[in-house]
């Protein structure tokens, strides 16, 4: 206790040896300025006492209440992960089903963080992360997006870190403190509205001048580059004091306390700030993470009106929160800085104050939410695992079934498939179902959309691999006239998460001859991840990237590729290989000569295990929803 | 502050400054060293002192100075026009001031700092001087705006036409708004009806504003929609309370601002109106905390906690209100009587109070 009294002493005495005694209050106004007045252009935005999201920002109570509230709603758990300087208890909040495992039972879930509030003065960031916990909650039964993340990610969301600064910034919304200090590289204020750092020797008093630049940055507390950066201090009265050591403030601590029961099954970490319109990253070395890294922001990034990426390079760092997690957890990891751009407000009409783009216009709140709301779940989809597709069924016109397959969990990371093929196919109409693990487009209730700000080709390369009546091998590529997504009443988990084909088999076609038939699927999801090309093996996440995740040829990587992994007619045999063309969108429905057998589909062909062959299913009435 | 330069003149302080023009002329982020140099040496320690005085001949005497090249030339220049452009701002309107300005509206950033402040040391605008001048132009046709309108006024011709910006509206005085109150072109933008309902605070001027909010306007805030929704209780009539009341219930974005206010009302009608809500679905939970900032509406809830049919999702509420008013000997000796009936709600009311 003493030696902590000597301390601030010590901090105070340096603090008024740079600083000299003419700290000002300024105040924000609208327009109008007078003396030791800054004019914005736009509305000071005063903290609102609502629960509820408004043109604007809330007060820190309301956004507890509101947080609370979403906690009983059953998939939010309300979790104390730390104290602050000032005694105020530090929230998590756990977002998913209690099962801890993929919706098919095959895998553990992965985790997801958000966190925001590091910085106090800016606002925009506890308003962006409960709106993610806000689209969660509203969406849990959505039957679509939001209840695939639910079933498939466990999220863990801090929506405020420095809730002591926060409140200090929120008791006096409009006022500031500038100080003289020879270390200040810049003349911005720093102090109430303005207060960057958390409360460490710092009084709620915003006139008292002796503690007004103290605090420790959060975002420069951390390892593993604490302390090894010019863009970290030791000065306490600098804006990026780093603090006594790596951790040491109670903030980053909670943090680290609530990711700790998720450690070995995390994917993505995002710390929100403002301002600068970009995701930071920090490159680790670490070839594969660093690739991905870049591709998962540059999604998000595409989700958002023009956010950029901007990774640093391997090796060294500031001592961010973002850093320690893609180094400790080799994970993609960011900094994402809210809107505006560098030029601040400016960039919406008004003054162009140095300093406002930390006051983001009440105008801007709501899009700005739900915006980037949008683009970081897109995140959490992403890095949920890659796409599969997870089960078949063949009908006649008279919901006859014809065929049918899926693939079922086998222990801990593993799926084994169980199918019964028909032996050949019927002439007529018929209607081939293929059901992902996931949304994997969007569905409005009326049509077919992609996600905000993608450009994944809306229907995917499907092509039927077979041998016909004399032997002979042939593909044909199903037309994107006969391909459509599943929509609001006949998708079978989430919406779009079925592909119907329509074949229509024409008395002495191939097709009506085939011996064999096989089905390949060349898929993108939402945000353009490719199929885990063999579903026998449970995709993860281990060291950096992506592991038992095969592309087309079996080998295990980070693209994915088409799944040849469903058998529609005919028994035993080599399977046949992928089309060497599939690529996305629909193909022309001509018959094309094979062009070899490739390695990938004996591979599945080996890890298939029949069951149930004696099954009488295959001559059964199929009663689920058929296509239109 | 040095009192010599103080008295420097405003050409002669340019040309102390413009000597310390960085060479080179392109876009470029400087040190911050650098621009604290710049900055220490800059008119800003003369324009203070000039604006201050009211000594307009010196500012505008500035102007040539600083030329209004294509774009700045460098730092120096460009803080130069900066500092000028924010001088401007209230000093008398004159053809070459605005000419001058509205060359500078149209410069790019040249220099930039990377502060720690945005993003990671993201390089910032240095010396914004074409957003200053904009800003400078925009609050000069707004006072000549409000000048042409005091004419108006003055000689009771037709008003001339002028454009409803925050920075007219900062122009105008009370007298002026009262004398415009009928003479405004509808519909009026937010801010602008507000201001007129404060001047005259009526049913006419309530719909006006409340028509105003409910329009999908470019600059909606919610820190209006609460100051107004103050302003209207703090009239004490009941039919304007009654009119914002009904606009409320129909305004998803007028309603949290009329439950913030209700709170900070102490009339019985404001609690009443609070009480009605504490069911609603949505709005329940801002009803019930707006209840528990009051005295008569806290000790109402500490009733309802005795209440045995209290749906569980508002039993949960109220105690999510009364914890964020530090009642905890009120929580705890719930928790403390209603364990066994609701044992995971009191799990999480100790949780709440760190127990």
């Amino acid at each position: 206790m003493a030696r902590g009294l000597v301390c601030v002493a010590i901090a105070c005495w340096a603090l008024l040896v740079h600083t000299s005694a003419t700290a000002t209050v300024q105040t924000y106004v609208e327009s109008g300025a007078g003396a030791n007045e800054i004019e914005l252009g736009y509305p000071v935005p005063t903290p609102v006492d609502s629960a509820l999201p408004v043109a604007g920002f809330r007060s820190y109570a309301s956004l507890l209440a509101r947080h609370r509230d979403l906690a009983g709603l059953g998939v939010i758990e309300e979790r104390r992960v730390g104290t602050t300087l000032e005694g105020r208890p530090i929230w998590a909040y756990v977002i998913g089903d209690a099962d801890l495992r993929l919706a098919d039972g095959s895998g553990r879930e992965p985790a997801i963080v958000f966190n925001g509030g590091t910085h106090a003065r800016e606002w925009a960031s506890p308003e962006v992360a409960t709106a993610l916990l806000e689209t969660l909650a509203a969406g849990a039964q959505d039957g679509a997006f939001i209840e695939f993340l639910i079933d498939q990610t466990t999220i863990v969301l801090l929506p405020v870190l420095n809730i002591d600064g926060f409140l200090h910034t929120q008791r006096t919304p409009a006022q500031v403190l500038r100080t003289r200090y020879s270390g200040d590289p810049s003349n911005w204020p720093r102090d109430g509205r303005m207060r960057r750092k958390n409360m460490r020797g710092v009084d709620n008093d915003l006139t008292t001048e002796a503690d007004g630049m103290l605090g420790v940055d959060l975002n420069r507390n951390n390892s593993p580059f604490w302390a090894t950066s010019s863009r970290s201090s030791r000065d306490t009265a600098s804006l990026v004091y780093h603090g006594a050591g790596p951790a040491s403030e109670p903030e980053v601590l909670a943090l680290q306390a609530a990711v700790a029961d998720w450690e070995d099954r995390l994917r993505l970490f995002v710390d929100i700030h403002s301002f600068s319109r970009v995701f930071f990253a920090a490159d680790t070395g670490h070839a594969r993470r660093d690739a991905i890294a870049r591709q998962v922001a540059n999604i998000m990034g595409a989700a958002t009106s023009g956010y950029g990426y901007d990774p640093s390079p391997a090796g060294g760092g500031i001592g961010a929160l973002d850093e320690y997690f893609a180094y400790r957890y080799q994970i993609p990891s960011y900094t994402l800085e809210i809107e505006p751009g560098a030029a601040g407000a400016s960039e919406y009409g008004h003054n162009g104050v140095t300093h406002d783009g930390f006051i983001l216009p009440e105008d801007q709140v709501t899009r700005v939410r739900d915006e980037l709301a949008s683009a970081l779940l897109l995140g959490a989809y992403r890095q949920a695992g890659p796409p599969v597709v997870h089960a078949f069924r063949l009908e006649a016109a008279d919901g006859m079934m014809l065929a049918e397959g899926a693939w079922q969990p086998d222990g801990q990371q593993a799926r084994q498939l169980d199918d019964q093929p028909a032996t050949q196919l019927p002439t007529g109409e018929l209607t081939l179902a293929l059901q992902f693990d996931r949304p994997m487009r969007q569905h409005d209730g009326q049509q077919v959309l992609q996600y905000r700000g993608q450009s994944v080709p809306l229907l995917p390369a499907v092509t039927l691999v077979g041998r016909d009546a004399d032997d002979q091998p042939f593909e044909w590529s199903v037309a994107a006239a006969d391909m459509r997504w599943s929509g609001v009443s006949d998708s079978a988990r989430y919406r779009a998460d079925t592909l119907f084909i329509t074949l229509d088999v024409e008395p002495g076609s191939g097709l009506a001859a085939a011996r064999r038939l096989d089905v390949v699927v060349d898929a993108q999801d939402l945000s353009g991840q490719r199929l885990d090309a063999l579903p026998a093996t449970v995709a993860d996440w281990a060291d950096g990237g992506w592991t038992r995740y095969e592309d087309a040829d079996g080998r295990s990587g980070d693209v994915g590729g088409a799944s040849a992994a469903f058998r529609l007619v005919g028994v035993g045999g080599p399977d046949a290989p992928v089309p060497s063309s599939s690529s996305g969108g629909g193909g022309s429905g001509a018959v094309s000569p094979l062009l070899g057998l490739g390695g990938w589909a004996l591979v599945a062909w080996r890890q298939r295990r029949r069951r149930g062959s004696a099954r009488s299913a295959a001559c059964s009435r199929v009663s689920s929803a058929r296509p239109a | 502050m040095n009192t010599r330069s103080m008295r420097m003149s405003w050409p002669a302080a340019l040309a102390v400054g413009l000597c310390l023009a960085v060479p080179a002329a392109q876009a470029a982020t400087m040190t911050v060293e650098r621009l604290n140099a710049l900055r220490a040496a800059s008119p800003l320690l003369t324009w203070q002192a000039n604006v201050a005085a009211g000594d307009w001949e010196t500012v505008l005497a500035a102007i040539p100075a600083v030329e209004p090249t294509a774009a700045p030339r460098d730092a120096s220049h460009e803080l130069a026009a900066e500092q000028l452009a924010l001088a401007l701002r209230q000093a008398p309107i004159t053809a070459m001031g605005r000419q001058w300005l509205a060359q500078v509206a149209q410069w790019p950033v040249l220099t930039r700092v990377a502060l720690p402040d945005a993003g990671r040391g993201i390089p910032v605008p240095a010396f914004p001087a074409g957003a200053a001048a904009r800003a400078t132009l925009r609050v000069w046709q707004a006072r000549e705006a409000a000048a042409r309108i005091q004419q108006g006024l003055d000689q009771g011709a037709v008003l001339p036409d002028f454009e409803l910006t925050p920075q007219l509206l900062a122009q105008l005085t009370t007298e002026q708004l009262r004398a415009l109150r009928d003479r405004l072109p509808r519909p009026l933008p937010a801010d602008w009806a507000l201001a007129l309902l404060r001047v005259v605070p009526d049913v006419d001027r309530l719909s006006d504003w409340l028509a105003a909010e409910m329009r999908a306007d470019e600059r909606a805030s919610a820190s209006r929609r609460v100051a107004g929704c103050r302003f209207v209780l703090s009239t004490g009539q009941a039919a304007l309370f009654d009119q914002l009341a009904e606009a409320a219930l129909a305004h998803d974005g007028l309603r949290a601002a009329w439950l913030q206010a209700l709170a900070a009302d102490t009339g019985a009608r404001s609690r009443a109106a609070l009480q009605n809500k504490v069911s609603d679905t949505r709005y329940g939970l801002d009803a019930l905390r707006a209840l528990a900032r009051r005295p008569d509406g806290r000790r109402w809830l500490l009733e309802q906690l005795e209440e045995p049919g209290l749906p569980r999702v508002q039993l949960r509420r109220v105690l999510i209100a009364l914890a964020e008013q530090d009642e905890s000997a009120v929580l705890r000796d719930w928790v403390q009587s209603r364990r066994q009936q609701h044992a995971e709600l009191a799990e999480e009311v100790l949780a709440w109070l760190g127990d």
